[in-house]
């Protein structure tokens, strides 16, 4: 299993045999968009107001947070990991900033940077047990999300949840505009360039895929192995910490569940978007459009009037359905069918 | 002397020893510190309420065995729970309480399908049924409530000289032992330990896992019965803390993550620690917040020793190998050098 994934993903990613327009890295986002635009051309049945640039607005702002975890979540994922210690990190930062400003009258940038190197360190006390104990990442990250949650806790006891400052929420509740569009909107663009650039252009962002596809390879070919994995660990955590201080600015204030319903939509973009845990193989840029498909499905649900409990056990059909579909390896996935066919069809003309 | 601390060495190399001192230390802080010292109401009551984490944990362990990990014990404790308290309340309890048990195993087949037939990652699909349990069971049930036979909560939480839970707990284990002899319990710790070997050896890995997540499956929903009998009510968010405890329970009973070592008896007694630690906190007059950190700090703890001693026994092991082979030279001498 490792040696296949392996030589696909260098196949994949170095062979130019196949057009860039052709590859899964360009095919995949396109293909995400437009079932996410045509889903919200058939709110329409739902409710009459849908279809709206209002609409759309209000799902690029919501994927924006989803974008963000889901971006430290694609990361850990790729290198075989789980962190599900978003909630207690989200809860951690936005707390921090909130009481920063609040309490003890501070300014917001100190707050956010103070929350920022709380974030980082927990991701260093995760990257360092994990790395260097081979202890299972999702337990780590769960007991230290329960650690943070009740931490938080303690630091806020007797209190009510402390508001954000007004800063931060012109910035990310869509009340301030840049160029028209909502701040959230331009962040998201800026979160999907910047990502784009870390994942897939760096050379730390080459060095994570090549440790997720194959620890042994890179440690023979001189990658600081131990270094990179931690490092994943203190970027997941920083963008949870980030997503964070944006969820506050969303909300309005730091309540201790600000992070609880956003986990799961990141875990389900990164499998939507066709990430193979432990793999090394899956692409930012299909982890940022299947963030904006699965807003628009809860937005149109919302619509729909369905409860809480539908919503959760689509998102898990979905989950289940990306996995089918986007499974690796096998000449008989439906995914891999409809890309030849649409090979051969490209190829005919 | 000498011989004797190298016994203890022995001991705390053992997951289950540790597991077992762990829990003694705080049985005896617990009783210790508890006004009037423990009665059997207490333990009872406490029994109980431990009743469904261990069962679910068990359950879990089976998986970790064959070196899988199962996240939907949450979701199905839940989903059986709620399921015990509406369609179920109706019909005759103890046909209910088969029906949610094969529920259960139905839902841990429908797992091993989608990883074994689909071969797709575990963590994945049982996050995936996790989601979509939660989620069924909200749709069930949307706020808390429901009917629980008295039958049932008799059952579970009767007066009797010794609690009922305890000698379920004891006839868990000794299932246990008995399962651990059997055919398919020695294939459990093979498939965790060289999946590769077990199948060349001609057992079907596949049907392994089936059972692995079948009788997990049917054992978290067992969970869920009891649970339902000890809270005397359904919430459809009754299970989200199972998540974590559940792996806290086997990360304290010693068993190695890595898969193909282990015992449920560690796992019972970690369960059974971590229902202590509330207990004997809420005594001295600790709740709340310290006692989520504790936990979360324990549980850290606990994996972290478990790693170390499966890492040192593993060295102890490649040292110990290319020596005992007749006239043959440790392969690596700067290995063994450092070692020394």
């Amino acid at each position: 299993m490792a040696t296949t994934t392996f030589t696909e993903t260098m196949v994949t990613s170095s062979s130019r045999a196949v057009p860039w327009w052709r590859s899964p890295g360009f095919v995949r986002p396109v293909v995400l968009l437009v079932i996410a635009v045509a889903v919200l051309v058939a709110g329409r049945i739902f409710s009459a107001g849908l279809p709206s640039w209002g609409a759309a607005e209000a799902i690029v702002t919501q994927s924006l947070f989803v974008a963000v975890l889901a971006f430290g979540q694609g990361l850990v994922m790729l290198i075989g990991g789980l962190d599900l210690s978003i909630p207690g990190v989200i809860a951690l930062s936005a707390t921090t900033v909130a009481l920063w400003t609040s309490a003890f009258k501070g300014d917001a940038l100190t707050g956010v940077l103070i929350a920022l190197a709380c974030s980082a360190l927990v991701g260093l006390i995760d990257g360092f047990l994990i790395a260097r104990f081979q202890i299972p990442a999702f337990i780590v990250t769960l007991a230290m999300g329960g650690v943070l949650t009740g931490l938080t806790i303690g630091v806020t006891f007797g209190r009510t949840a402390p508001p954000s400052p007004a800063a931060i929420v012109l910035l990310f509740s869509g009340s301030g505009k840049l160029f028209g569009v909502g701040i959230p909107v331009v962040v998201f663009i800026l979160v999907g360039i910047i990502g784009y650039f870390i994942q897939s252009r760096s050379t730390w962002g080459r060095r994570v895929y090549l440790f997720g596809s194959s620890p042994a390879a890179s440690r023979l070919s001189g990658v600081p192995v131990r270094r990179v994995e931690i490092s994943v660990y203190v970027v997941g955590a920083l963008a949870s910490g980030i997503a964070g201080i944006m969820l506050l600015g969303f909300s309005g204030n730091a309540q201790l569940s600000l992070g609880d319903e956003w986990m799961m939509p990141a875990i389900a973009a990164v499998l939507v978007g066709g990430t193979v845990i432990g793999s090394g193989y899956g692409f930012w840029q299909s982890t940022l459009m299947s963030c904006v498909l699965l807003t628009t499905i809860t937005v149109v649900i919302q619509a729909t009037g369905f409860s809480q409990g539908w919503k959760n056990v689509l998102y898990g059909v979905v989950v289940l359905l990306a996995l089918l579909l986007m499974r690796r390896g096998t000449g008989r996935s439906p995914m891999r069918l409809l890309q030849n066919r649409i090979r051969r069809t490209a190829g005919g003309n | 002397m000498s011989s004797a601390w190298g016994f203890l060495g022995k001991a705390f190399r053992n997951g289950t020893f540790r597991a077992a001192v762990v829990f003694a230390i705080f049985m005896i802080a617990w009783a210790s510190k508890q006004l009037g010292g423990l009665n059997v109401f207490l333990i009872n009551s406490w029994i109980v309420l431990s009743l469904p984490l261990v069962i679910a944990s068990i359950g879990v362990t089976l998986v970790i065995f064959t070196r899988q990990f199962d996240l939907s014990a949450a979701g199905v404790v839940t989903f059986t729970n709620v399921l015990m308290v509406t369609w179920l309340s109706e019909i005759n309890v103890w046909l209910a309480v088969i029906i949610a048990i094969v529920v259960g195993v139905a839902i841990g087949a429908l797992n091993a399908t989608f990883i074994v037939l689909g071969r797709l990652p575990a963590i994945a699909v049982t996050l995936a049924t996790l989601i979509i349990l939660n989620g069924l069971a909200l749709v069930i049930l949307p706020t808390p409530g429901g009917r629980v036979s008295n039958e049932l909560i008799d059952a579970v939480t009767g007066p009797l000289a010794i609690p009922r839970g305890l000698v379920l707990i004891v006839l868990l284990a000794l299932a246990w032992v008995v399962f651990r002899r059997t055919r398919l319990g020695i294939y459990l710790f093979a498939v965790g330990q060289d999946e590769e070997a077990v199948r060349l050896s001609g057992v079907s890995v596949a049907a392994v896992r089936f059972a692995s997540f079948s009788i997990a499956g049917g054992l978290y929903a067992l969970a869920g019965v009891v649970l339902t009998a000890a809270i005397q009510s359904g919430d459809a968010s009754i299970g989200s803390s199972y998540l974590l405890q559940t792996f806290a329970a086997i990360a304290i009973g010693g068993t190695a993550f890595t898969g193909g070592s282990g015992s449920v008896i560690g796992t019972i007694l970690g369960a059974l620690t971590l229902t202590v630690i509330p207990k004997f906190l809420f005594v001295i007059g600790i709740s709340g917040w310290v006692q989520q950190v504790f936990t979360g700090v324990l549980i850290i703890a606990a994996v972290l020793v478990g790693a170390i001693s499966t890492r040192t026994e593993n060295r102890r092991k490649r040292v110990a190998a290319p020596t005992q082979s007749p006239g043959g030279e440790p392969k690596d001498p700067a290995l063994v050098g450092g070692e020394a």
